[in-house]
């Protein structure tokens, strides 16, 4: 009988410590939330570095702020960040590893319209949907009638258009010079720009000049084109590029010739870099969100080391699409998908009311801006406006 | 009368185009001498290493965008010294300083990387010269506040800037030629009339023989690497001057176009890095100056030329034919 009971002991304690062995290892994530991820792919280093930080950054509060909302009380909202370095090849390789991973609902990626056009085909692939805060390239929408890819900010033809009302409509400026960069965004700029100057009266192309990324002296371009005599310069560079170029025009003396640049370097990096010689320029910038809005307030007590820039409330508001089609579909790729893509949708945001037509916004609230004292100021806030200030050549 | 009008209508119209033509090509030519003196600042880093080494340390462009931000890093920290020591002696204080930081990061560089592998053959000190170029970049991008954006010189010259024949100097852009002039004739003098300059000399000459007379080759490759760091620095220094912007990875294709200057003028040979940067410096800055389209194809143009004249003299400008007996 004894013998018989040490022997059903040994039995029950070899149970327990089995279940528990068992229990303890197993996965019981039908009690704990989903994980469910949104991708951002950005460039975190390089030339764009300062822009791509202020998206990652934007698209981190809304999660952080999701996840503590309430509102998705089955899901744990991860954000994977992805560094695309401007590169190509290496934002098809980010969207490739982010389209494999099944608990990624949806993204928003690129900053750069040449890596834009490399992944709209990985995106749709994948059934992914990418919805854009930035690259502005309008073939990345127009060129294909995938679902997967929608933007929220205007296009290059949207912004062109915009600009040359201003610069060339208002302010008179005819004869011109350009220099872009080469890559399928820098071409596109100066394509539309031409379109949008030969549809106005009385416009000239003087020279078209396309440099490589990364070329750090324009001094024999620009005295080249000093001795041609412009009356504007438009610069369809990005950040780096654009900023030496304003320095050696000032350098070289060529204060009296208009700096007119796009929304690729709304960014007070361009105004670090350049200093007092970026006193004048204009570009195409993006709507501005009120340092004292609640995204502004939020983003600053958050202590994230680099500002938003111009596209981090546009990267927040993406955030908050994708959120919503989690918060009605569920973690259901083609559901978001078919969503964002819907000619129904509609959205509003930090950035104002957003409505897609053929899965892209129009002019979406640009306003053209000017460096003043070292910032960028909407112009029509600027002294340029109020005449204290004259712009080159006026 | 109408002769006399129409002489002087020729002369009033005529006179200023050669004049606006002049100070164009001088502004080009001043463009081209700027480019070049840089080019060949850097070109003569790679020479003074493969001339006595016969190493081609791939890490020097790197080397002197790291001696850039040593710099930028020592007005970052020392920036109150200013005010105690004034504002040149602070900046000659500064120079000094990066100079031989970034000099002894060249030895170390020889300790680690050529020491160990020097009879081991080529292709170890190749691939050591490679990891150090990552190494360096990546170390920037990581340690310096917000190393990966692209960043404005500091101004630590004069922006005065005036007009000589039509053509836009800046008073820095002068102080930066005569400190390169200053340097190269350092160097000639160095190589040619001090202790350690023969036996470096000799070491290049003739390894074997110089040891034979007593030259140390550790102290001789230490000497080597610590004053073509201390030269790259320096190089480094008056691009960021030039240029007014630095980043970390500009050490890539400013290395790739040094080091074509370099083979270009005759790699081993001081003078040849010069005339080879120079020509580079001129060819880029006419291409984009002169050719029609040219401006995104000025360093094609650049190693065309190279290419062209190395097949015709592989040897480089002032290169020497290298016979081996076999």
């Amino acid at each position: 009988m004894l013998r018989n009971y040490k022997k059903m002991r040994v039995i029950v304690v070899a149970f327990a410590v089995t279940l528990f062995s068992v229990l303890s290892t197993a996965d019981l994530t039908w009690a704990a939330k989903k994980v469910v991820k949104i991708g951002n792919i950005d460039p975190y280093t390089g030339p764009a570095a300062a822009l791509g930080l202020g998206m990652r950054n934007s698209m981190d509060l809304h999660i952080r702020q999701a996840n503590a909302s309430g509102k998705f009380p089955n899901y744990e909202i991860q954000l994977v960040t992805l560094d695309d370095a401007s590169d190509p090849a290496t934002g098809v390789a980010m969207a490739t590893k982010l389209g494999s991973d099944p608990d990624v609902i949806g993204v928003s990626a690129h900053y750069n319209s040449p890596v834009a056009l490399a992944t709209v085909h990985i995106f749709h692939r994948f059934g992914l949907a990418n919805v854009m805060s930035c690259a502005v390239h309008p073939d990345i929408i127009r060129g294909n009638d995938y679902n997967e890819i929608t933007r929220i900010i205007a296009d290059i033809p949207a912004e062109q258009a915009f600009g040359g009302d201003f610069v060339i409509g208002k302010y008179g400026y005819k004869n011109w010079s350009v220099v872009h960069d080469t890559t399928a965004w820098g071409k596109s700029r100066f394509d539309w720009f031409r379109k949008d100057l030969e549809s106005r009266s009385g416009t000239k192309i003087q020279s078209v000049d396309g440099v490589t990324t990364g070329t750090k002296d324009f001094r024999p371009l620009l005295t080249k084109i000093k001795g041609l005599k412009p009356d504007a310069i438009f610069a369809g560079l990005v950040i780096q590029e654009a900023a030496l170029l304003k320095m050696q025009m000032h350098e070289l003396g060529m204060d009296h010739i208009l700096f007119y640049g796009t929304t690729g370097i709304d960014s007070e990096t361009f105004n670090e870099i350049a200093g007092k010689a970026a006193e004048g320029a204009i570009i195409i910038g993006q709507p501005q969100v009120s340092p004292d809005s609640d995204f502004a307030k939020t983003y600053k007590a958050a202590g994230y080391a680099e500002p938003y820039e111009a596209y981090g409330p546009f990267a927040y508001d993406a955030t908050g699409i994708i959120l919503e089609g989690l918060r009605r579909f569920g973690p259901n790729r083609k559901a978001i998908v078919d969503y964002v893509a819907d000619p129904a949708f509609e959205y509003n945001g930090v950035t104002g009311y957003i409505k897609l037509m053929n899965r892209q916004t129009k002019t979406g609230g640009l306003r053209m801006k000017v460096s003043q004292d070292g910032k960028w100021v909407p112009f029509e806030k600027s002294e340029y406006a109020t005449g204290k200030r004259k712009l080159p050549g006026k | 009368m109408r002769k006399a009008i129409f002489k002087n209508f020729l002369i009033a119209f005529l006179l200023p185009i050669p004049r606006v033509l002049m100070s164009s090509v001088l502004s080009q030519i001043f463009h081209g001498l700027m480019l070049g003196v840089l080019y060949s600042l850097i070109a003569s880093g790679y020479t003074l290493i493969f001339g006595v080494l016969n190493v081609v340390n791939f890490a020097h462009g790197d080397v002197c965008i790291l001696g850039a931000f040593v710099l930028m890093t020592g007005v970052l920290i020392l920036a109150p010294l200013s005010i105690t020591l004034g504002s040149w002696y602070f900046i000659l204080f500064l120079i000094l300083i990066t100079i031989t930081v970034t000099g002894g990061l060249g030895i170390v560089i020889e300790r680690l990387t050529v020491k160990p592998f020097r009879k081991v053959g080529h292709m170890p000190l190749f691939l050591g010269s490679v990891a150090v170029a990552f190494i360096i970049r990546e170390v920037i991008k990581h340690l310096y506040p917000d190393g990966a954006n692209p960043k404005q010189f500091p101004i630590i010259l004069t922006n005065l800037k005036f007009q000589w024949l039509g053509v836009d100097i800046r008073l820095s852009n002068l102080i930066i030629i005569a400190i390169a002039a200053a340097l190269f004739i350092s160097l000639f003098t160095f190589v040619n009339k001090t202790k350690i300059g023969l036996q470096i000399k000799a070491s290049s000459e003739d390894i074997d023989a110089a040891q034979m007379m007593g030259v140390s080759l550790n102290k001789t490759y230490a000497a080597i690497y610590f004053i073509a760091s201390c030269v790259g620095a320096l190089a480094g220094i008056l691009n960021g001057i030039y240029f007014q912007i630095m980043q970390y990875n500009m050490g890539v294709i400013t290395g790739i176009i040094g080091f074509s200057a370099a083979i270009f003028g005759g790699l081993g040979n001081v003078y040849g890095a010069i005339i080879g940067g120079l020509i580079l410096g001129f060819v880029e800055s006419f291409t984009v100056a002169f050719v029609p389209g040219g401006t995104p194809y000025k360093e094609v143009f650049a190693f065309i030329i190279v290419i062209i004249f190395l097949a015709l003299k592989p040897s480089g400008i002032l290169g020497k034919k290298f016979i081996e007996k076999v």
